[in-house]
């Protein structure tokens, strides 16, 4: 497209297109999108839905909704999809995939997101621009699940996914090893969700193949993730076995921050557990293997299930040094973890509550209020508090 | 993030209110070696209606089982091992009607269990908590002077989605599910499944970060 007409469009060509993989993808017309959009109960005419794929004009809020009813995807891809044109011009200007999907794995390692994805995308629009018999399905599969990464750690989980099911849909091309990691990235997506029991059985999956690949690292994260749905589930004893499994096995492959976020993690399932004085002692411990290994959202992560296990106990004075030195470390220059800054405030604002100080419990709510549009995990906390609002809503 | 609960809510709902009729009167959807035989085929007089939960692996049926001149609600479940449980019984020698029973399952484990009384014509529910043992107290989920029928379950959003027939209309009401044993609290992370990012896991940085 000339740039000309490029500066004709007002829509989002990007959008277009993935509205148009989407339609294709499921094999519908252009009218036959409009017959659907009318049984979810909304009106989206053929010729405006072309025009929307050709990226002339953006469809509205409505329109939207009837479009992610119709594909059954979320709205939040559609701006998610949007979101990603900043990244469009760090596309890279070779011709080779190979290359291309390598330069994209060292800018992931190295923690140039923005332009791993753009890498793989670019590597992925050369393989599938190529003769269908020529498609190198291997190589698709492997920059997909890199593609995933990207997305995962930009915070667009449903674009992940759509990648992960794309390069697991044809597995034949597929080393085990790769399909367990897929099907790991995929089990954590579904942990974030809420999606336990879809967790639990891709993680079940993915030991299968770590172990008939003898591949102890993946084995310990496949356990590693299983500890973690079995503690969202409130299974805190049988989370610590898995954990614990998982914190062997690591150690043993020298994946040493891995083994510290399981150890952590065991610690966390002592607080709910209500057995403090042993959560605290572990707790403790991992925070100081993370200070010694600079690992700050480890820090951060310890000191936050400190501060919990000291809100149990009524000690609101340590909690609130515990949140404060967490928040410090969830909110470092231009790193920022929002699960942890949100768990934080959280209980800041439930320890103003019950002190009944309302200044404090109104900074707090504000930003959670803030924090909250920014996450996208369902933490028991973001539960409460969202039942919390839509309580305020309904009462008002 | 709010709008978006609310339209997956929308759709649940809407799904779970077509699928009253069905759900509510599922047939059996396992072999006849899978059922439990004790009470198959005399004693089985209301359609099997099935549910398994992924945490212990149990498979639980109910049905409405006929004791003498009345229904009231059996229920079983067959441990990973293949072995049916002796049924309990819900609603027995109460002199009133127990049928239709409908089964769901939420992601702690606890298993929900709902039923139309005849004999009052309330549509009431009972909980059985993640690895516990005891059924809790049966609650009417119907309002005073409501009749309801066919009830269906589903686990929407954190509330429990009771569907059932009143006359000519579905009525869907919602209630919060029952407390797990033990509750999460906290953050627990997912390993980094690539193993090539140092220290982010599942938890994600801003664009542009990539952790540690």
């Amino acid at each position: 497209m000339g740039s000309r007409a490029r500066q004709d469009l007002k829509g989002s060509v990007r959008l277009g297109n993935y509205l148009k993989r989407l339609r294709t993808g499921y094999g519908y017309s252009l009218r036959r999108v409009e017959e659907r959009a009318r049984a979810e109960g909304g009106e989206i005419d053929n010729s405006q839905l072309s025009r929307y794929e050709k990226g002339i004009c953006y469809p509205s809020f409505d329109k939207l909704r009837v479009l992610a009813s119709v594909f059954n995807v979320s709205i939040q891809a559609f701006s998610d999809v949007v979101d990603l044109e900043d990244f469009e011009n760090l596309k890279p200007a070779g011709e080779s995939p190979n290359a291309i999907v390598e330069e994209g794995t060292a800018a992931l390692k190295s923690g140039d997101i923005g332009r791993a994805f753009a890498c793989f995308e670019r590597a992925l629009e050369l393989l599938l621009d190529s003769p269908t018999e020529q498609i190198d399905r291997d190589l698709v599969a492997r920059a997909r699940i890199s593609q995933a990464a990207a997305l995962s750690r930009l915070g667009k989980q449903s674009l992940a996914e759509h990648e992960l099911r794309s390069a697991l849909r044809h597995p034949e091309g597929l080393s085990r090893e790769a399909q367990g990691r897929a099907l790991l990235a995929l089990s954590a997506i579904h942990a974030d969700q809420g999606e336990h029991i879809l967790s639990e059985l891709e993680s079940e999956r993915a030991l299968r193949h770590a172990r008939s690949e003898q591949r102890d690292d993946l084995a310990a994260r496949a356990l590693h993730t299983m500890g973690r749905v079995l503690a969202q589930r409130g299974r805190p004893e049988q989370a610590i076995e898995r954990y614990r499994q998982a914190a062997e096995v690591y150690a043993q492959c020298g994946v040493r921050h891995e083994e510290i976020r399981v150890r952590i993690q065991i610690g966390g399932c002592y607080v709910d557990m209500g057995k403090y004085r042993e959560g605290i002692r572990m707790l403790t411990a991992a925070l100081q293997q993370a200070q010694s290994g600079g690992h700050r959202r480890l820090e951060a992560h310890a000191w936050s299930y400190l501060g919990l296990a000291y809100y149990h106990q009524d000690d609101h004075r340590r909690a609130r040094g515990c949140f404060r030195e967490s928040d410090a470390r969830a909110n470092f220059n231009r790193e920022k973890h929002p699960d942890i800054l949100f768990h934080n405030a959280f209980y800041e604002w439930k320890m103003a509550r019950v002190e009944e100080n309302p200044t404090r419990e109104k900074i707090a709510f504000g930003r959670l209020k803030t924090l909250r549009s920014s996450l996208e995990r369902r933490l028991p906390e973001v539960e409460e508090f969202d039942a919390f609002v839509e309580r305020g809503r309904s009462d008002a | 993030m709010l709008d978006r609960r609310r339209t997956s809510l929308t759709t649940l709902l809407t799904a779970t209110c077509l699928l009253t009729g069905s759900l509510a009167f599922a047939g059996p959807r396992m072999s006849e070696q899978q059922q439990p035989l004790r009470y198959n085929p005399r004693s089985l007089d209301g359609p099997l209606v099935t549910v398994t939960t992924g945490l212990d692996g149990r498979t639980w049926s109910a049905w409405a089982y006929r004791d003498g001149a009345e229904y009231d609600i059996a229920l079983s479940f067959r441990d990973p091992g293949g072995v049916w449980s002796e049924p309990r019984f819900i609603g027995r020698d109460d002199g009133t009607d127990q049928v239709q029973p409908a089964l769901a399952v939420d992601g702690f484990g606890t298993v929900y269990l709902a039923f139309a009384d005849l004999g009052t014509g309330a549509v009431r529910y009972t909980a059985l908590p993640a690895g516990g043992s005891a059924w809790t107290a049966v609650t009417a989920v119907t309002r005073d002077g409501e009749r309801g029928f066919m009830p269906a379950l589903s686990i929407v959003g954190g509330r429990l989605v009771v569907a059932f027939r009143s006359g000519r209309l579905v009525v869907i009401r919602d209630v919060p599910l029952l407390d797990p044993a033990v509750r999460p609290e906290g953050i627990h992370d997912s390993p980094d499944p690539y193993g090539s990012s140092g220290d982010s896991g599942s938890g994600r940085t801003t664009p542009g970060d990539g952790g540690s």
